[in-house]
């Protein structure tokens, strides 16, 4: 019984006493004041079982059997929450494998991308070099400078043939000067001939005179006769130049036909090698034109690539920033997990009385709110304050 | 001869990026996952720069530099911070015990190797 419940009764009595007291010695009177008291005292008795709030046992009972529901929802609560707080964890734990897991395969495939663009820049760059050496220097092993100097040497060798076919033209028309000379050798032969078949009739008449003179002839008939040999010697000697000049006269004719083929036919083809030359010259010229483009591209876009990839490598860091994160998120969840556990033990029945119970039950929960506070105090301190994912300041002590 | 930087951080990935922008320049790298570790590596072989990650699990940053400093052969080596911590208290704890500069990550390759360049040439 309660102290209220004692007032109660307690003062019911005492009323009743004093109104007993006033009322006198009649029965009637007595009986009239008595009943009341007695009520009184059957009220304060019925108060006596009222609960320290001011419920019936009804009302208690109602009120226990609520506070069982709710401790068994509170119950059902902490077994929901728990469940979700493990799957938290769970898959916190599976966000950061599969992060992990991401982001060194990532790792993996921009180191071989940086290295494919670092061996091509290796192999792109001497050639840059040579280039741009060649340029400074003239040097023959450029292709320009090749182009360039078989344009020259071209140039020069046609120059040559030109030159050539000119020399030769001139060379057949000195030819024909001498193939004319030798005609009129021809001709003046003809003269020589007839002088020689003059001075035969001379010599013959010479003869024909000597022999007449008789005895005092017979000394110029001899010189008669040795004139005309000298006449036939000198008509032979005519017919053998005739012919050894009308032999040279053949061969300058067919040296001069030649020739002029000759020096008609390469000088059109070195005009047109000439020409076709310098044509692949500027075809060669303009292809090492868009190579030494395409080298420079390369070279800038092998630039551009490590560029990209110093991005890719700055930005390929945010796992390590949310792997952090996700373990700072593992605190609160272990923080959560603690006050969970001071919630289920509300529900949790140790056989002992209600009264001690609740203090008992009050008091663990304290306990757990003190634990989970502790808990996530830890999580006060954030690592990672980074929103986005820019190089970070670097600071020189 | 190429010289040798420790790289400590109990990241795989940001043990990997740090050693492929440093292998990338011609330096050596020698990694460690947790401060334990990489005392015990900068033990083992002398390195010419120490870079190490803030929070570890078993000895986190600041405690791996005390105890670096602590050595004689580590007591003028530079070591670097590179950690996600950006606040000006945890800088001043890390100048107080010893680091010779403070990066906060991300970090930008070109970043990193002109400071270590700057630092160890």
């Amino acid at each position: 019984m309660g102290n209220r419940q004692l007032f109660i009764a307690v003062s019911g009595i005492t009323l009743s006493g004093c109104l007993l007291i006033i009322a006198g010695s009649s029965w009637v009177e007595w009986l009239a004041l008595a009943i009341p008291s007695v009520a009184w005292i059957i009220f304060a008795w019925r108060e006596s079982y009222k609960s320290p709030l001011g419920c019936s046992a009804e009302d208690l009972a109602e009120l226990n059997r609520l506070t069982d529901e709710f401790h068994a929802l509170l119950g059902e609560f902490a077994r929901h929450f728990a469940i979700q707080l493990d799957g938290f964890k769970s898959e916190f734990s599976q966000i950061r494998h599969l992060l992990r897991d991401a982001v060194n395969r990532l790792t993996d495939s921009f180191k071989n991308m940086e290295a494919m663009t670092r061996k091509q820049e290796s192999l792109i760059t001497p050639i840059v070099a040579r280039q741009q050496i060649s340029k400074d220097n003239e040097s023959k092993t450029s292709i320009v400078s090749f182009v360039n100097y078989a344009s020259d040497t071209m140039s020069n060798y046609v120059e040559t043939i030109v030159r050539v076919s000119m020399y030769s033209m001139k060379i057949v028309e000195r030819m024909d000067d001498v193939y004319h000379t030798v005609s009129a050798i021809l001709t003046d032969l003809d003269a020589v001939d007839n002088i020689a078949k003059q001075t035969n009739l001379l010599a013959l008449n010479a003869a024909i005179e000597a022999v007449r003179a008789g005895e005092a002839g017979r000394g110029f008939a001899v010189v008669a006769d040795e004139v005309r040999k000298l006449s036939h010697h000198s008509s032979q000697f005519s017919a053998q130049i005739r012919r050894h000049v009308a032999e040279s006269q053949g061969v300058l004719r067919n040296a001069m036909a030649a020739s002029a083929e000759l020096s008609s036919h390469d000088m059109n083809f070195a005009l047109q090698a000439k020409i076709n030359l310098q044509q692949m010259i500027q075809e060669i010229k303009e292809i090492d034109r868009k190579m030494q483009m395409s080298i420079s591209e390369i070279s800038r876009i092998g630039n551009e690539i490590q560029n990209y990839v110093n991005s890719a490598v700055t930005a390929l860091q945010f796992e390590d920033m949310a792997s952090q994160l996700i373990t700072h998120l593992d605190r609160r969840v272990l923080g959560l997990s603690a006050l969970l556990d001071g919630v289920h033990n509300i529900g949790a029945s140790t056989g002992e009385s209600r009264t001690t119970t609740y203090h008992e039950k009050i008091g663990r929960f304290h306990n757990a709110i003190f634990q989970a506070v502790n808990l996530l105090s830890t999580t006060e301190h954030q690592a990672v304050s980074q929103q986005k994912m820019h190089a970070g300041d670097v600071e020189l002590f | 001869m190429a010289k040798t930087i420790l790289a400590v951080d109990d990241s795989n990935s940001i043990r990997q990026m740090v050693a492929f922008t440093l292998k990338g320049a011609g330096y050596q790298v020698v990694e460690a996952v947790d401060g334990n570790d990489g005392l015990s590596k900068a033990r083992a072989k002398a390195v010419d720069l120490v870079l190490t990650d803030q929070n570890m699990p078993g000895m986190d940053g600041l405690t791996l530099i005390k105890n670096l400093r602590a050595t004689p052969q580590y007591r003028s080596v530079p070591i670097l911070m590179l950690t996600t911590e950006s606040s000006d208290s945890m800088k001043n704890q890390g100048r107080a015990v010893g680091a010779t500069g403070w990066l906060v990550k991300p970090f930008d390759p070109k970043k990193l190797l002109e400071v270590v360049k700057k630092v160890i040439g």
